[in-house]
């Protein structure tokens, strides 16, 4: 609706005020914003022959971008925080997928000797039924595999393309966008939860759905927010005034400068999807035993935890080194991308 | 007094029981309270049966107990009332718990269930057993003054059986008693007049039928801001999930045998925590005295704790595992060889130590259990885990290839565990069981004009249904293996065990009653509508130097003879 | 700028209707069960629990249910709790500062700590120092408050007896009385926010070193003191200030179960024995407040914003 803005800085005087805002005259803006985005994406300046350059940058950005990824790929293999994440990231994966056929049964039990310490028959211990402490811990692993990156995924992908349609735009859509945000955000996030779960029932997809949902308006404001701060920056105000579509500038180049807040917020929500569908089991909701899955291990067990700390603490010691390894990856990556 | 006539022949009739070796000297002591014979007149009766053997149970707190303190500050916890705490309608634990304290019951329980005069002195029944004449305590005023007469149990019976109120215990009386059924004779006489016999039936108006608590004739449903009641401790500050504070009812009629006034403690604070964790947290940090009700999941903690001692009480409480007899695979022929192998894929033993650290009674499937129930005739069999037998059921029934089921059970409690037992426990016998975990609310809830037809505890095929104490079998049976019964998670309908009930309800003979229940026991056990496999053992903590709390089951907790001791 | 937040108090109003009436059609559509089943209990018939929803009214059609809780709400007439009969008001209102309480403490806690956090490791970036910093706090963010509450009240309280163990002192005690008995229900609520907080100040903090003329500044010689607190911060503060209006609806929704644990009467507690019990009057009094704390949060977050940043002016 407001296409006039994006095509040239002439006829919007808001972007001409704007970038007299900034302090400096409309060239040098241009000058600035080029570089950036040659240093960002290795293109030439636009004032260039672009046909010429194009084929040229055709061949070129082949053979660069696999030497990047070679490049990538090693300095990742040669970052310690990355390959320690890895490396218990792949352990719990490896663990969900067969661990059922390397531990003991995680489901039988052996009610006389119910909450055993750890010992050479059980490693970790026992439960209050009875059940080997380690064979749950390392089937606990499925559940959380599947439901928090799945989760997370959903939330990233709608909360994103809202944060950028919203703050991008602004304007009208900007504010009916913000209003149904609010409404949901304004909503205690747990009330939200128990009723959508007492509407749609119970089971693995539900809770998937659902904390999908629930996390799109938080991830859709901070990526609004984010664009907002970038969109005005120079390489921004620069593509518009090369007149690129915005669903261009929005995708090609405002999301690849917003990714490390929209990294950060896939992390900390990957991390809130595991605690949420443990919150969830802890209030009655969501999963069911006999799921080994942590965090309904650790709202059941913990009555036990003055008597049986093993019980609770395996589980959360699980749950916790997850989240580390997941921190340590996207750390990693952070650091490497950035160089 | 109950009627000289009737103590005298039904005495005679008791004492001959023991004699024969029908019944055991606890078993008479619990049947004599329930024909209203006093205390007193129990023990001539024990002393006329001859021998030195005790009947008597001593409380465990009774041990060793120092002389009683006179005043002091009791601090007590527990979960808060659900609702507002209307004695008409309440039914959980806080609400209970916190009326008790200011009404009282024409009958109380005694911790192994036997019966205590309150309100009523006495009571006894016709020789048809459809009549009881209730006799009154006389003196007594609610704490507003005005007195305590006939006319207030008539209005409180009155008040329960009125569907408009909503009271639970109407489904309790439901075929006993019948509006318009209560007559006061003169101020402090009553007659009940029921529907049918029913033996059982001063338990319905005792305090193990919560909701009849004796309400002054003028009660207009305002109890928080009208706690008017006859008993021991008035209702001071009320402060909706947070607290309740209660002091001393200074014309209390109750005394101690010294003469002493009761109760002994001038004020008590209760403190509403949901979290049994945070309970016991409280408890073991010392800044509560007295927690009624310890949850066993989590309370091992409490009884290693050097301050604190659980008193454990014989409970009768019990998780009913209920096979829906209309529904698949249940239904039909062979229904019952399934049920009976389920029955036989239990390891009561293990379920026993997982849930209750073995301190429970195990239960044999059937309510008639001498155990928990004095005066009940022997369980037919103590079923224990028996795959062979279970498989020989099992393709006896055409399914020799082992079957799928559902079990559905509320996320409360210790339910989620007990389903997990049956669940593992069934495996070896080829009995695969889903579990179907509901959240408390949904597991109650039924659709606004099908209520009957929809919800899942009575519709399931294989439920598992929380039961609070229950003060006898035929309490239990009449509210759940009648066809009439309201709540029939089973819909078990046996025409042998229901005419054998009527029977069993319409007789005072022990002797007779004893050999019905036998038979009534036999039919529960070997058609299986329900799996018993336990009756829940009951803990209360306190620190050490608390004394004289009293009341049996989970929800009563007499304070009146409650006192500190010093340090 | 003051016509501003006025338009957005303005646009709260449509925003808390919508939020009304889509609890409404939640908690009375969706959530098993009737307010007379509730109120009497599973043991009683469903006659009974017919008999008491016509006359609760609960047996309306929900259209009208809800204008006539509407119609009662906008006069100031909040009702009673349908279950513990007693008016509303006060019920919401005192559960309503008690949560405040403890969440204004556990923020008074929570945001320089994190903030200076955050900005640390943000100026050592890469530094071992830094890596555990952001590993570390974001990891305790995940722990579920129901595993460290019970934790920290084993070991302060039980065991080490440092703190009480509940979190409402006696009646009539002083404010620092009230606040020492807050610590430990606070802790927990620190663990949920300090991760995300600290690394949001972080990245603010790194996306500000990275720009042309803070390099300049530095590379020009201007004193360290300077460039941290003259530029850095105050750039860093942008996303962090946007990220404390956003959690607070989170640190509501991590009361609730705080609140059980520490036998705290909050709100959150309330709101969510109110949903489960077809509780209208006093769920909606409750959520609908503590969607004007968030709303109002949100804009104080973004008034911040535009004074740090003038660049960023109010917008929806």
């Amino acid at each position: 609706m407001d296409d006039h803005r994006q095509t040239s800085l002439g006829p919007d005087p808001d972007l001409r005020k704007e970038a007299a805002e900034l302090g400096a005259d409309p060239e040098m803006i241009e000058l600035r914003a080029e570089a950036a985005a040659s240093a960002r994406e290795g293109r030439l300046p636009a004032d260039q022959d672009r046909r010429d350059q194009e084929l040229q940058a055709d061949a070129a950005a082949a053979a660069e971008q696999k030497r990047q990824r070679r490049y990538l790929v090693k300095a990742l293999l040669r970052s310690p925080t990355f390959m320690i994440g890895l490396i218990i990231l792949l352990f719990w994966v490896f663990m969900a997928i067969f661990s059922t056929s390397l531990t003991q049964s995680y489901t039988a039990q052996d009610a006389m000797s119910s909450l055993k310490p750890p010992s050479a028959a059980h490693w970790f211990g026992t439960d209050d039924l009875g059940r080997d402490v380690f064979a749950r811990m390392m089937a606990g692993a499925r559940t959380v595999l599947v439901i928090a990156p799945l989760a997370t995924a959903l939330a990233l992908l709608w909360g994103s393309i809202i944060g950028l349609v919203a703050g991008f735009w602004r304007g009208l859509t900007d504010d009916i966008i913000m209003r149904g945000i609010d409404v949901l955000l304004a909503l205690p996030i747990i009330i939200t939860s128990i009723l959508i779960l007492s509407l749609f029932g119970k089971g693995t997809a539900i809770i998937i759905l659902t904390i999908g949902i629930l996390f799109t308006p938080v991830v859709s404001r901070t990526v609004r927010a984010a664009v907002i701060g970038e969109r005005e920056r120079e390489y921004v105000l620069a593509a518009r005034l090369r007149g690129e579509r915005s669903s261009f500038v929005m995708a090609r180049e405002i999301l690849p400068n917003i990714m490390q807040p929209i990294i950060v917020e896939g992390t900390v929500r990957l991390g809130y999807a595991v605690f949420t569908a443990a919150t969830l089991a802890f209030l009655g909701f969501g999963l069911a035993p006999p799921s080994p899955d942590w965090g309904l291990t650790i709202a059941t067990q913990r009555v036990f935890l003055q008597i049986a700390p093993w019980t609770v603490l395996f589980p959360a010691l699980a749950l916790a080194s997850l989240v580390v390894a997941i921190n340590l990856i996207t750390d990693g990556l952070g650091r490497t991308f950035s160089k | 007094m109950a009627s000289a006539k009737f103590e005298r022949e039904y005495g005679q009739h008791l004492v001959e029981q023991v004699l024969k070796g029908k019944m055991t000297r606890r078993q008479l002591l619990v049947r004599a309270s329930v024909f209203g014979f006093s205390l007193t007149a129990a023990g001539q009766l024990l002393a006329a049966c001859g021998g030195d053997e005790d009947g008597t149970e001593a409380s465990p707190s009774a041990a060793g107990m120092p002389e009683p303190v006179l005043g002091g500050h009791l601090k007590w916890i527990g979960p808060a009332p659900i609702t507002e705490p209307d004695p008409v309608t309440i039914y959980d634990q806080g609400g209970i718990v916190l009326v008790y304290q200011f009404l009282e019951y024409l009958i109380d329980l005694n911790n192994d269930n036997s019966l205590r005069p309150k309100l009523a002195e006495s009571w006894t029944p016709n020789d048809t057993v459809d009549v009881w004449t209730f006799k009154l305590r006389s003196g007594v005023t609610f704490n507003d003054g005005s007195p305590f007469g006939a006319e207030d149990v008539v209005t409180t019976m009155e008040r329960v059986l009125d569907p408009d109120n909503g009271s639970g215990a109407l489904s309790q009386l439901n075929g006993v008693l019948s509006p318009g059924g209560i007559k006061a004779v003169d101020d402090l006489t009553v007659e009940f007049h029921l529907d049918k016999p029913f033996a059982d039936f001063p338990y319905m108006v005792s305090s193990g039928n919560y909701n009849t608590a004796i309400l002054p004739r003028t009660y207009k449903g305002d109890i928080i801001k009208n706690p008017v009641g006859t008993g021991p401790f008035l209702l001071d500050q009320y402060v909706p999930k947070q607290k309740a504070t209660f002091k001393k009812n200074p014309t209390y009629w109750g005394k101690d045998e010294q003469g002493r006034q009761l109760p002994y403690l001038d004020t008590t604070e209760y403190t509403m925590v949901e979290d049994n964790a945070a309970q016991n947290l409280q408890l073991q940090s010392g800044a509560q005295d007295l927690q009624p009700q310890t949850v066993f999941q989590g309370a091992q903690a409490l009884f290693q704790d050097p301050n604190l001692r659980v008193d454990i009480y014989p409970g009768t409480g019990i998780r009913e595992v209920a096979f829906n007899i209309e529904k698949e695979p249940w239904s039909g022929a062979s229904g019952k060889q399934l049920r009976q192998a389920v029955a036989y894929c239990l390891d009561r033993v293990a379920i026993n130590k997982a849930l209750y650290d073995g301190r429970s009674n195990l239960g044999f499937d059937t309510f008639w259990d001498p155990t928990v129930f004095a005066g009940s005739p022997a369980v037919p069999e103590e079923r224990a885990q028996d795959y062979e037998k279970a498989k020989a059921l099992l393709s006896e029934a055409g399914m020799a290839d082992g079957m799928k089921i559902k079990l559905t059970f509320a996320k409360y409690l210790e339910n989620p565990q007990l389903a997990q037992l049956i669940q593992e426990q069934c495996k070896p016998a080829g009995i695969t069981v889903e579990l179907d975990q509901l959240s408390y609310d949904a597991y109650y809830a039924g659709d606004d004009d099908d209520y009957y037809g929809t919800t899942p505890w009575l519709n399931a095929a294989m439920s598992i249904t929380e039961w609070g104490s229950r003060p006898a079998p035929g309490i239990y049976a009449a509210a759940m293996l009648l066809p009439d019964a309201v709540w029939s998670s089973s819909h078990w309908d046996n025409k042998d065990f229901v005419d054998t009930f009527n029977q069993y309800e319409s007789t005072a003979d022990e002797g007779t009653r004893m050999e019905l229940a036998t038979k009534l026991s036999q039919l529960q056990q070997d058609d299986t509508p329900i799996l018993v496999p336990f009756f829940i053992t009951q803990l209360r903590t306190q620190k050490k130097n608390v004394y004289g709390v009293e009341g049996p089951g989970s929800f009563y907790c007499d304070l009146s003879r409650c006192f500190i001791a010093q340090a | 700028m003051l016509r501003l937040i006025g338009r957005r108090l303005l646009l709260m109003i449509p925003t808390l209707i919508l939020v009304s009436i889509l609890i409404f059609a939640l908690a009375e559509v969706f959530v098993p069960g009737s307010v007379g089943r509730s109120i009497l209990g599973p043991y009683v018939t469903e006659e009974q629990v017919q008999l008491l929803n016509e006359r609760l009214g609960a047996d309306r059609p929900i259209v009208v249910r809800y204008l006539s809780w509407a119609g009662g709400f906008v006069t100031g007439d909040w009702g009673d709790s349908a279950l513990l009969k007693v008016p509303v008001r006060p019920l919401v209102m005192e559960a309503f500062w008690h949560s405040l309480l403890l969440a204004g403490f556990a923020l008074v806690l929570i945001v320089p700590a994190s903030i200076a956090l955050g900005v640390f490791a943000g100026l050592r970036r890469d530094s071992v120092l830094d890596r555990t910093i952001t590993v570390s706090s974001l990891s305790m963010t995940v722990i579920p408050e129901f595993v460290s509450g019970v934790v920290l009240l084993y070991v302060f309280a039980v065991w080490l007896k440092w703190l009480p163990v509940t979190a409402l002192p006696p009646d009539g005690s002083p404010f620092y009385t009230r606040l020492y008995y807050l610590i430990l229900p606070a802790i927990p609520l620190m663990f949920l926010e300090l991760g995300y907080i600290a690394r949001m100040a972080r990245v603010g903090t790194v996306q500000v070193l990275s720009m042309p003329y803070i390099r300049t500044a530095v590379l020009k010689g201007l004193p360290r003191s300077r460039v941290v607190f003259g530029h850095v911060l105050r750039n860093a503060m942008v996303p962090t200030v946007t990220v404390i209006g956003s959690q607070v609806g989170w640190l509501l929704g991590g009361l609730v179960v705080v609140e059980k644990l520490f036998n705290y009467p909050g709100i959150g507690r309330l709101m969510v024995e109110a949903a489960l019990a077809h509780d209208i009057p006093l769920l909606e009094a409750s959520v609908l407040l503590v969607a004007v704390v968030y709303m109002i949060a949100n804009l104080i977050a973004d008034i911040v914003v535009a004074l740090l940043n003038p660049r960023i002016r109010m917008g929806g």
